[in-house]
């Protein structure tokens, strides 16, 4: 008897076990006392499961400040690019950029008619001819009349200076080339001036340059190299 | 610094008298006169474009550009070379070249985004 008799504990036990086993956890979730009640029950737990289904993994777990920041995060970076697109549209409204994209084309045509030239013509020889070509843009400039205001010896000093230096490069371009080197390594490596440039304006003239431009700078840098290989 | 103190035009004049100074060093001693009239002429066509090159450079800066950025910005020449070379010298551009281009194409959209207060005219700017 002792050992077969059922008691009143072991029938709770069974009982509950049996219920917490056959009840489903979705269930449990739904009868919670937190959850509000639904209007309409169908639709609204169709639109909770989409809405569980469609998002990361990641972010189902994150709680619901950290969701929201998720959501909002297309919106700023909407935000970023419509002030790159603003920046860029008051850069080309302004006349410098104008006359920088004038400076490229011209020196495109100054390419062209190297490559045309040089195939007849030795690089030393050209760079002496060419100069009566510059020659006449400067005689076309002393033809208009130059300000009053323009008496700084110090200006015309460092003009001058930018003048032997620019004849100077060119010297020691054709002198590289004669070395009898990769050409176009050598081209690539004289097409990085500007980095010397940049190094002197930010060092000498105080000249600050934004992040972007910090990037822009070293997307040139490649372009400058694969392009001139 | 140049532009700084002087017009585009004085500074450009002076910029081409230091640069014929030194054209005595690469003087040529055999006569221009041997090359065919194209040759020549493409010499100094090279010359002008050259000049007015500089010209420009000097011009952007004047109207308050930076010389970082208007150099740097200047100097993707070659990118309108590649683009230009299959039309006028028939050479083939490689897979190569179109990454060039798409850098050169990122790098002056970024090169050109500016703070206002640094784009803004400078006084007697240069009337082209």
């Amino acid at each position: 008897m002792g050992t077969g008799s059922i008691t009143s504990e072991h029938v709770w036990r069974e009982a509950s076990s049996e219920a917490t086993s056959s009840v489903d956890q979705r269930d449990v979730v739904v009868c919670e006392p937190s959850a509000p009640p639904l209007k309409h029950p169908d639709i609204d737990q169709d639109r909770i499961l989409a809405a569980q289904t469609s998002r990361p993994a990641a972010a189902m777990t994150q709680p619901g400040p950290a969701t929201d920041l998720n959501l909002a995060a297309p919106s700023i970076f909407d935000a970023q690019v419509a002030a790159l697109v603003s920046a860029v549209r008051r850069s080309l409204k302004t006349k410098w950029f104008w006359y920088a994209i004038a400076s490229s084309l011209c020196w495109t045509g100054w390419a062209f008619t190297a490559k045309i030239g040089s195939k007849e013509i030795p690089p030393a020889t050209m760079e002496f001819i060419s100069s009566f070509g510059f020659v006449l843009v400067s005689l076309g400039v002393l033809r208009r009349k130059s300000p009053a205001s323009d008496k700084s010896s110090a200006g015309k000093c460092f003009a001058l200076i930018s003048g032997i230096l620019l004849a100077l490069g060119g010297i020691s371009l054709y002198g590289a080339y004669r070395t009898g080197y990769n050409a176009s390594m050598i081209t690539a490596v004289t097409s990085l001036y500007p980095v010397v440039t940049v190094f002197c304006a930010v060092g000498f003239l105080r000249e600050k340059l934004n992040k972007m431009q910090v990037v822009g700078l070293l997307f040139a840098v490649a372009a400058m190299f694969i392009l001139s290989l | 610094m140049s532009v700084d103190r002087v017009d585009v035009r004085t500074a450009f004049v002076w910029a081409a008298a230091g640069f014929m100074l030194l054209q005595a060093a690469v003087m040529p001693a055999v006569s221009g006169l041997n090359y065919s009239s194209k040759s020549l002429l493409c010499a100094v066509v090279n010359g002008i474009c050259n000049g007015l090159g500089i010209l420009f450079l000097l011009a952007a800066m004047r109207n308050g550009g930076k010389a970082s950025i208007v150099e740097s910005l200047a100097a993707l020449y070659p990118l309108f070379v590649v683009m230009l070379s299959p039309t006028l010298l028939r050479e083939r551009l490689s897979s190569f070249h179109l990454v060039g281009i798409g850098c050169a194409v990122l790098a002056a959209v970024l090169l050109s985004v500016d703070s206002p207060a640094s784009s803004q005219r400078a006084p007697g700017s240069m009337k082209v």
